[in-house]
């Protein structure tokens, strides 16, 4: 390899670097903000990423008149900011803004997005499961013309089943005033269990945390959806007598009014005409108390998760390493209640105030049903402080949280001390025994001092006086030689 | 918030690891008070310990 080749890899290797610099990592980059794609809501004051609405003309239009064949009354330049376009308040409005390529044609500008007020939920939804459905069923006693109404979370997936079938069976309509014209009149599935209407999660996502009202129609004797809406923004009758109200002419707050006026006279329509109010709320787990009994941690709360819903209780997860012991210190329950209020758990663990440690503390609650997977910690204290309750000040430990003062327990109850058991061992050294003898002459004899304990095995030979007196008459004998 | 403890009677505010708190009883319930409500409550309003 000579300095030429070197010089054309080295070249090489710069150019790559500098197309994963620009291309790989600095152009995704561009598009980090939210992708608003057709139809989609976007928020006064949020800056998206428009460049798969924008289209060629590089404008969006307003029509007040809801119209978007008409000469338009707003219109916005993207000036070319496509990827980081800001929704500016003072030049958006409330409404559907539809392409605008600067000329009045017939069904040519298409809808871009939907503005709307306020700001975009904080949502986490993770792993959206086509399956994981929440059904709502009406059961069959509930009479005519009651009202329905249920309170759905934001993301949730949910399926409404309305199975008052009565004589009615085959065809029905869910007409829902929720700011745009895509619920009006939405055909709704039937099988032997009822009507259904699939509220997908980007169909919950897409409204606004509010109250909706609606009607489900059922068709009549004639079998005919009797009032309907037509794509040219009117309310229609399948008679041809009958004269359509054009929308047009009222402002959308109104529609709800003529479609239930023009759908209930008896005149040219024998549609079953059902209220409906649906409550769409972000997704929340609250907890309302939690308290200590018999050494059982009680957490209460409410939500907004569906019915079925999966809570799970865990008191300092941080304080729990491996996957085991998390699951292990996990209590789960299901979310029980009413469809039209928010629904109530209760988890129960075991756990005693008195053996938490001194400091802080987090309960954390977890609903998941597999469209939404909410996490929701609530903290709270523990600290000693002296409790003047008995003559001798003592400390007891009270548990807070940011409302104050939760819990106080009880003050510890002296107990005794128990001194501790020893066991005392006691070595008796045997004393060693001296046996006098009669001697003529005196003679001293040391006594033996053992110099260790002596080992139960040692045989103690006794001093024969016989014996003594022939061991020193040897020893005269031999001194006297 | 960060650990602060309220005292029940001034609902003062403060670290438990720094101030002394006091648990006693106050109109028939066990009550968490900072050092200075506890001692007017004791000591200046109620000498012998009736509220």
């Amino acid at each position: 390899m000579d300095q030429t080749d070197r010089i054309i890899i080295l070249w090489f290797a710069r150019a790559f670097l500098l197309y994963f610099v620009v291309y790989v990592i600095a152009v995704p980059a561009q598009s980090a903000c939210i992708v608003e794609n057709q139809g989609d809501i976007v928020y006064l004051g949020e800056t998206c990423d428009v460049s798969k609405v924008v289209g060629w003309g590089g404008q969006f239009a307003y029509f007040s008149s809801g119209y978007p064949e008409e000469t338009p009354t707003k219109i916005v330049d993207v000036n070319g900011f496509m990827y980081k376009h800001y929704i500016n308040p003072e030049k958006y409005v409330v409404g559907s803004w539809f392409k605008w390529d600067g000329k009045v044609e017939a069904n040519g500008n298409q809808l871009a997005f939907v503005v709307k007020s306020g700001t975009r939920p904080n949502v986490t939804i993770i792993n959206i499961t086509p399956n994981s459905t929440t059904t709502i069923s009406v059961p069959n006693s509930t009479p005519f013309n009651s009202k329905m109404q249920f309170i759905i979370a934001r993301g949730e997936n949910l399926n409404y089943i309305y199975s008052n079938k009565g004589q009615y069976d085959g065809k029905g309509w869910m007409w829902l005033f929720e700011g745009s014209n895509e619920f009006l009149g939405m055909p709704m599935d039937y099988n032997s269990l009822g009507y259904h209407f699939n509220f997908t999660s980007k169909i919950t996502q897409s409204f606004s945390p509010d109250s909706y009202t609606g009607y489900i129609q059922l068709a009549g004797y004639n079998k005919k959806q009797d009032v309907f809406y037509s794509p040219d923004n009117s309310l229609k009758s399948v008679y041809v007598d009958v004269k359509p109200i054009n929308l047009k002419d009222y402002s959308y707050l109104q529609y709800e009014e003529k479609f239930f006026g023009m759908a209930t006279d008896k005149n040219y329509s024998d549609d079953i005409i059902i209220p409906l109010q649906i409550e769409i709320k972000d997704p929340s787990i609250t907890i309302s108390d939690y308290y200590e009994q018999n050494d059982i941690l009680i957490v209460k709360g409410k939500t907004t998760l569906s019915l079925g819903t999966n809570i799970s209780c865990i008191v300092d997860p941080d304080h729990w390493v491996t996957r085991k012991e998390k699951a292990d210190n996990t209590y789960t329950v299901e979310v029980t209640g009413d469809i039209d209020k928010e629904r109530d758990y209760v988890v129960s663990l075991p756990l005693k105030w008195g053996e938490l440690s001194i400091g802080e503390h987090t309960i954390r609650l977890i609903g998941d049903n597999g469209a939404l997977n909410i996490v929701q910690d609530k903290e709270f204290w523990t600290s000693d402080v002296l409790s003047q309750t008995t003559q001798r000040p003592d400390y007891t430990k009270v548990i807070y949280d940011e409302y104050g003062v939760h819990s106080i327990t009880s003050p510890p109850t002296p107990t005794p001390t128990v001194c501790p058991i020893t066991t005392i061992t006691t070595i008796v050294t045997p004393v060693p025994t001296i046996t006098p003898i009669n001697i003529t002459q005196t003679i001293t004899v040391a006594p033996v001092v053992p110099t260790k304990k002596p080992t139960p095995t040692m045989i103690n030979v006794p001093l024969d006086p016989g014996l003594g007196m022939l061991a020193i008459g040897f020893i005269i004998l031999w001194r006297r030689k | 918030m960060s650990g602060l403890l309220e005292c029940e009677w001034c609902l003062k505010r403060s670290d438990p690891r720094i101030d002394k708190f006091y648990s006693t009883e106050v109109y028939e319930k066990k009550r968490v008070l900072c050092a200075d409500c506890y001692y007017h409550l004791k000591v200046v309003w109620c000498p012998n310990g009736d509220y």
